[in-house]
């Protein structure tokens, strides 16, 4: 017992220490900056509350957590709906189902930075293929990152495109712990497809959608490089991201101060978001 | 009914894998374009060019910045991996005070994003002098909460017999991890060892507050700091730019996506 | 200590704790750059009233010890008090020295000397010289005689000099002094084109020369550039014999006359006038005496008193009015052929004005700006204390032109390490000199003249670190000047690093500050960055640098450094290069719509109604009159709003004294002309693809830009696309000294944590040179902010290497660049949103939109 103890111990000192530097130092740093103004370069100076008042009515903050939530609102629904189609699909005894499964896994390898620039050209107004088809088929094209109604959507869209392999794994690896004697046996009963999928497959799934809505929600909320890359922000700073707008105040503002106000802002914010999710799915799923 | 039912299937998977892949070839062959018939339909241009490439080539160390990323990436899966299973062997495994506790903090950390330490562990860096360098790149990835709860996760389900008997057999816990649970968690591994190849390897922010070096540049960041800073100068440059990032990537995960499949084909065979 | 105070000390600590790194002191500042003291000059002067009309003079002499203001003495024929020989003299470093330092009492003096110029001419274009104690003119002396002579042509120099300095207006300060300059230069004319030489003498006819340059500067005009080349024809035959035969190429007023050092003023007038009417010729006559004669004195060892055409020397007295023409000559060669060595022979010539003399006597005392009459013989005994106005002058004259010249700076400390030469006829082939640091230059002579080689101080070699910016055309030109810098200077290397483009250059700078880990010098430091710098200490101050200072001097002048002082007068950063934004548009795009280039906001909107187009009447515009960005990011501003803003307000920026000023009429003009277009379709409210910018290729017909795309659109542009630039339009009825163009200055800054910031100095002199201008100009297609730099012969060629360049350098001058405001990115943000709201989508009217963007950012500014 003593011996256990001993090498518990050492097996996960390398790894408090590590906790001890790069996260209880920091965030304690985090919680000593709400207080402070500083610019980095010249002393810092003592802001009282400031920090957080300002936060409390910045609308340019409220709307990026606005923004968030009209992502989420498109991304994690759209999200969790073609992951688990193609997902479904892929559980079937299929030709090809290596090739199908690395076609749609494809945009998770490619790195963010790139699905960015890529789909900026996708979207472009004038040259972007998207557009190309739609006046190929007689619409007109559509100003999809400059329009203030699409750019979120199109962002959503785009995050979705990208992350959705990942998530079809996620459920693929779910699905095939279902025991298929379940199905079977329920299919004997006479049961529809759909109400085998809603009252075995769905329910029995609930850890990898819990899964699914946690890690998407969290994505989104530090939904950076998109808008940095695709729309600076806008239109109108609807894509305006609460991460973008932390990272701008550190480093185009130098207000680390207020920055990092913003920083603990939004680890709050995802926890509280995060616990609710998880409430009201598992609530959902007792009814 | 049955055979419409699946030619139904497979149109929409056809369907689904050209939204996926389309794009991709879309990029490639737009990189080879002259300047004014890039973004145009055909997918064969009438005059294929390496002009794009050559541009990009000249302009940024794209060479250098795929051996950084490779190797920044690389190094940190393996301490993920290996330092990860550590922690998580003596979370799941050991009984000691403090475990609990230390698998709330992991929860935790996992749950805090890390733009909240962004800007403290900025100074910090600053303040250990690293900026510039690999360790400002490394280290404050070695440890991954996530991939830590992946394993312990795994490494309860293990039965405790296993550890038992091998205990009675005087392997020490280094032992039973690597030899034991290692074999058993390949799948689990190999999910670890993907997603944090890949978060690595995507990484943008952090390099571009703590690299100002171009020749320490990973990739990702080069690439945006190139793309985005009028460095490409144009669509294809731009895009020429972003292939050097996916080729790779797309060669290793011919390699890669094999084992992944396999490896959650074998756990989905013994679930 | 009360709780708070507590709480804040416990927090400071610790941060200060987390920060501590090791800051290395900065080394103070150079000990030497040369200060001009124009003192001694201000007490000889004196108050007069000549012909009813009161003027200012300058004393003849002031003898030693105390240096009382005293007539012409009895020997020489009681002349008088005063002599526009002075006083003219006197108004041109009086000129010069507003000209630097926009000193308000410099100018005052100046004009008084003027009018004392003016009333001493005498109604037929000649001048009578001294007036006497009651201010009463002398006709009798020989050297006052009513004449077209040496006084006359310093009356054309210094009147020629104050149209270039203050202006044609500024001239209208002295009535009647642009009468007379206009009838002594046709005065003037009539000698030279009889052939001969204003007062018989080479000195005569150089000084008017540099008068009629001077003007030329500031009134181009043939017939002055004419009667330039005539008159500098006269000079060029004087030159008596070559390299090899005495006097050495010497110019003499005749063939038997004997050289006089005084008044030597004939190389730097002919290098002056190659400069100016771009005649190579001109400066191959004007090396010859530089080269054969002045070379024997360089390898001699002192600069002798006068020389017989067989070339025997009299070494003493030697005096300012000798040596400075010598260094003011070498100067001008410097600058015509760009060539370093002649700034070097400079240098060490100058250096006799700071103890590098045989008497080894500083000559010039920086304190009170004295400088000692003369040196009789070698040892401090013989040398004349006095300090007369000639000598005061002549120093100061040629003093102003070294405090120009970094390169000559560098080598005012060095002595020459061996005895000078008795003779000329032989001199050793050799002379080596010792500076700081027992640095050592030795002058050789080569076949093809004097080659400088210097020893570099015993120390190591040092290692400076610059950043220029990423893209290819200041990298490439960064390198090139480094490679060519590090050959010349072995002891200082230089290591190019270019500045990573991050989203701005800005972030980068900043992130390398708190890390410590800024390079030695960047040169891509935007204003916006620069108030944030100086704040955190973070840049060298350079105008009290010897290098910097100097090149500051060469380059621009009071009016260009003013908007740039910080509130302690200082200059933290190099002013290297701006680019005045303007309208350019696509001249087949403009004639085919029947369009002129837009002037008001009227026109402009005009301008949009007709040229949006839809060419392949597929329903949809495909050519549009401008593209207003749409993204957000403070700087996309540039493009549109900010420079519609400057065009017509006045010169107002976006703050001013921790005010924000940009709720105005100007700013709701710039945003409702743009919100038109928008809301009528004209303006697309689509991005283009990314990089490709659709004025390239031909879509889009106007663009609000600055010189830097020239050579972008030069390498991208479709095949046949013609294009040009107007003035940015501005609201109607803007009146036109109103309007002013955006332009975003770059700078060149030194961090405060290298350790030598001396040398670091000197290279940033180097990227400033005119040579390297030149360059900038060339294969950037940029504007070294330069003063004068659409006239200035020198950058013609390199101007013409690009079309439109030479249209937007005349624009260098009316410029407004951002507020020296460590929150301008904020506040522009803040614009920005304005702009997306009221122009771009139109949810919010445009003076609401403006006065909330103002509420803003004047809150911003509160919270500080």
């Amino acid at each position: 017992m003593r011996a256990e103890q001993r090498s518990g111990w050492l097996l996960s000192a390398p790894y408090v220490t590590f906790l001890v530097i790069f996260a209880a130092y920091p965030i304690a740093f985090a919680l000593v900056l709400i207080f402070l103004r500083w610019d980095l370069v010249t002393d810092p100076s003592f802001a009282g509350a400031d920090n957080l008042r300002l936060l409390a009515h910045d609308g340019r903050f409220w709307r990026a957590v606005g923004n968030t939530f009209v992502f989420l609102g498109i991304h994690l629904p759209l999200q969790i709906v073609t992951a688990l189609a193609l997902a479904l699909a892929l559980n079937r005894p299929l030709a090809l189902r290596a090739f199908w499964r690395a076609a749609f896994f494809l945009p998770v390898v490619i790195s963010g930075a790139v699905v960015a620039i890529l789909w900026s050209a996708l979207y472009a107004t004038d040259v972007g293929l998207i557009n190309r088809l739609l006046v190929k088929v007689g619409l007109a094209p559509v100003a999809w990152l400059t329009n203030p109604l699409t750019a979120m959507p199109a962002i959503a869209a785009m995050v979705t495109w990208k992350n959705v392999g990942f998530y079809v794994i996620i459920y693929l690896a779910g699905l095939q712990y279902i025991p298929r004697s379940c199905l079977e046996a329920i299919e004997l009963e006479g049961a529809s497809p759909w109400q085998r999928f809603r009252h075995v497959t769905l329910p029995l799934l609930l850890p990898q959608t819990i899964l699914v809505v946690t890690l998407s929600t969290i994505n989104g909320f530090q939904l950076f490089i998109e808008p940095y890359v695709m729309t600076g922000g806008g239109p109108l700073r609807r894509t305006y991201s609460i991460v973008l707008y932390l990272y701008t105040n550190a480093f185009s503002y130098q207000k680390m101060g207020y920055a990092a106000t913003i920083g603990v802002a939004l680890a709050f914010i995802i926890g509280t978001v995060v616990f609710v999710q998880r409430r009201l799915i598992g609530k959902a799923e007792a009814l | 009914m049955k055979a419409l039912g699946r030619i139904g299937l497979y149109a929409a998977l056809a369907l689904a894998a050209v939204t996926f892949i389309y794009p991709f070839l879309w990029m490639v062959s737009s990189t080879l374009k002259p300047p004014f018939e890039v973004g145009t339909l055909e997918l064969i241009p009438d005059r294929i060019t390496f002009d794009n490439y050559r541009t990009m080539w000249a302009r940024a160390p794209f060479g250098r910045a795929l051996l950084n990323s490779a190797f920044v990436a690389t190094t940190i899966t393996l301490a993920v991996l290996v330092l990860g299973s550590i922690t998580a062997y003596a979370m799941a495994r050991l009984r000691f005070r403090g475990a609990p506790v230390l698998n709330a903090v992991t929860i935790a950390v996992l749950l805090i994003p890390g733009q909240l330490t962004l800007i403290p562990l900025y100074t910090l860096i600053v303040k250990l002098g690293w900026i510039d360098t690999y360790a400002a790149l490394i280290v404050p990835y070695l440890f991954n909460a996530t991939a830590i709860l992946m394993l312990r996760q795994f490494f309860l389900q293990i039965p405790q017999s296993l550890i038992d008997s091998a205990r009675m057999d005087g392997m020490g816990e280094m032992r039973i991890l690597f030899t034991i649970f290692w074999p058993l968690a390949k799948p689990v591994l190999a999910i670890v060892a993907i997603f944090t190849f890949m978060g690595s390897w995507n990484e943008v922010l952090w390099p571009l507050l703590v690299v100002r070096e171009q020749q320490l540049m990973t990739l990702p960041q080069l690439l945006t700091v190139f793309a985005l800073g009028g460095g490409a100068g144009s669509l294809g440059v731009s895009l020429a730019s972003a292939m050097v990032l996916v080729v790779p990537v797309v060669i290793a995960y011919v390699f890669l996506q094999r084992y992944f499949i396999e490896s959650m084909a074998g756990s989905g065979t013994k679930g | 200590m009360n709780s708070r105070d507590a709480v804040r000390n416990f927090l400071l600590a610790t941060l200060i704790a987390a920060c501590a790194g090791s800051s290395e002191p900065v080394p103070p500042p150079d000990p030497s750059p040369l200060t001009l003291s124009l003192d001694h000059l201000r007490r000889l002067g004196l108050d007069a009233v000549v012909n009813g009309r009161p003027v200012r003079v300058v004393a003849l002499y002031a003898e030693a010890p105390d240096y009382r203001p005293t007539p012409s003495p009895e020997r020489d024929g009681s002349e008088g008090i005063a002599s526009l020989d002075d006083a003219a003299r006197a108004a041109i470093v009086y000129l010069r020295a507003f000209e630097m330092t926009g000193d308000p009492t410099a100018r005052d003096e100046a004009l008084g000397l003027l009018a004392f110029v003016t009333v001493m001419e005498q109604g037929d274009g000649e001048f009578i010289n001294f007036i006497d104690a009651r201010g009463r003119p002398n006709r009798i002396a020989p050297s006052s005689r009513k004449s077209m002579s040496y006084w006359a042509a310093r009356g054309i120099w210094a009147l020629g000099e104050a149209v270039r300095v203050l202006g044609t207006e500024g001239l209208k300060d002295v009535p009647g002094a642009r009468e007379v300059l206009d009838r002594a230069i046709a005065r003037m004319a009539r000698e030279v084109d009889g052939g001969r030489l204003i007062g018989g003498s080479a000195t005569a006819t150089s000084e008017a020369l540099l008068g009629i340059l001077a003007l030329h500067e500031a009134e181009p005009s043939a017939r002055l550039a004419s009667l330039a080349s005539r008159t500098a024809a006269l000079l060029v035959p004087l030159s008596r014999d070559g390299q090899d035969a005495p006097p050495w190429g010497a110019r003499t007023d005749s063939p038997d006359a004997i050289w006089h050092a005084w008044g030597a003023r004939s190389t730097a007038a002919l290098a002056r006038t190659s400069i100016a009417l771009n005649r190579p010729d001109l400066l191959e006559a004007a090396r010859r005496e530089a080269d054969g004669l002045w070379g024997r004195f360089l390898l001699a060892g002192q600069v002798p008193a006068a020389v017989s055409p067989n070339g025997s020397v009299r070494w003493f007295p030697q005096i300012a009015y000798g040596v400075g023409p010598v260094v003011e000559g070498y100067l001008e060669i410097a600058e015509a052929t760009g060539h370093h060595r002649y700034a070097v022979y400079a240098g060490v010539t100058a250096a006799w004005f700071f103890g590098a003399n045989p008497a080894r006597v500083a000559m010039y005392d920086r304190q009170t700006g004295r400088t000692f009459d003369g040196i009789d013989g070698p040892s401090p005994v013989q040398v004349n204390r006095n300090a007369g106005a000639e000598s005061t002058i002549e120093a100061l004259l040629a003093l102003q032109r070294v405090a120009g010249s970094p390169e000559a700076m560098e080598y005012l400390t060095y002595r020459t390490v061996d005895v000078p030469a008795a003779t000329l006829t032989t001199v050793p082939d050799r002379r080596t000199f010792e500076g700081a640091a027992q640095k050592r230059l030795t002058l050789r002579r080569e076949a093809e003249g004097i080659d400088v080689v210097e020893s570099p101080s015993a120390a190591a070699p040092i290692t400076l670190t610059y950043w220029p910016a990423a893209n290819p055309s200041e990298t490439w030109l960064a390198t090139r000047l480094a490679s060519q810098w590090n050959a010349d200077n072995p002891d200082v290397q230089v290591r190019v690093q270019p500045l990573p483009a991050g989203r701005s250059s800005e972030e980068v700078l900043l992130a390398a500050i708190v890390a410590k880990a800024t390079p030695d010098i960047s040169s891509n430091v935007s204003s916006a960055l620069l108030a944030r710098l100086v704040r955190a200490g973070s840049v060298v101050r350079l105008d009290d640098r010897s290098a910097t200072a100097a090149r500051l001097r060469e380059r621009t002048n009071a009016e260009m450094l003013a908007s740039l002082r910080l509130p302690d007068g200082g200059i933290y950063a190099f002013p290297w290069k701006t680019n005045p934004e303007m309208l350019m548009y696509n001249v087949d795009l403009l004639a085919s719509a029947g369009v002129d280039p837009p002037r008001t906001h009227s026109e402009l909107l005009d301008a949009f109604r007709r040229l949006a187009r839809d060419t392949d009447g597929d329903g949809r515009l495909d050519r549009w009159p401008i593209w207003a960005g749409l993204k957000t990011t403070w700087f996309e501003r540039f493009y549109d709003f900010y420079p519609l803003y400057l065009a017509s307000a006045g010169g107002r920026t976006l703050v001013a004294d921790g005010k924000v000023t940009f709720d105005n009429a100007a700013a709701i003009s710039a945003l409702e002309v743009l919100r038109q277009g928008f809301e009528t379709g004209s303006l697309p409210r689509v991005n283009f693809s990314i990089g490709r910018d659709p004025f390239v290729d031909g879509r889009v017909a106007m663009k609000i830009i600055g010189p830097w795309f020239v050579r972008e659109l030069n390498e991208l542009k479709v095949p046949g696309l013609r294009y040009d630039v107007a003035p940015v339009p501005a609201a109607d009825g803007t009146p036109l000294e109103d309007r002013y163009a955006f332009a975003d200055l770059r700078s060149i800054a030194i961090f405060s944590t290298t350790r030598h910031p001396d040398a670091a100095a000197r290279f940033v002199a180097y990227l400033t040179s005119p040579a390297a201008d030149q360059l900038l100009i060339e294969h950037a297609s940029q504007l070294p902010y330069r003063r004068n730099l659409a006239h200035d012969p020198r950058f013609a060629a390199a101007l013409a290497r690009w079309p439109t360049l030479a249209t937007y350098a005349t624009y260098v001058g009316r410029t407004r660049d951002l507020d020296l405001d460590p929150d301008v990115v904020e506040i522009f943000d803040l614009l920005s949103e304005a702009y997306e709201e009221a122009a771009v989508y139109g949810t919010r009217p445009v003076r609401e939109a403006l006065t909330r963007a103002a509420t803003e950012a004047q809150r911003i500014l509160d919270a500080r």
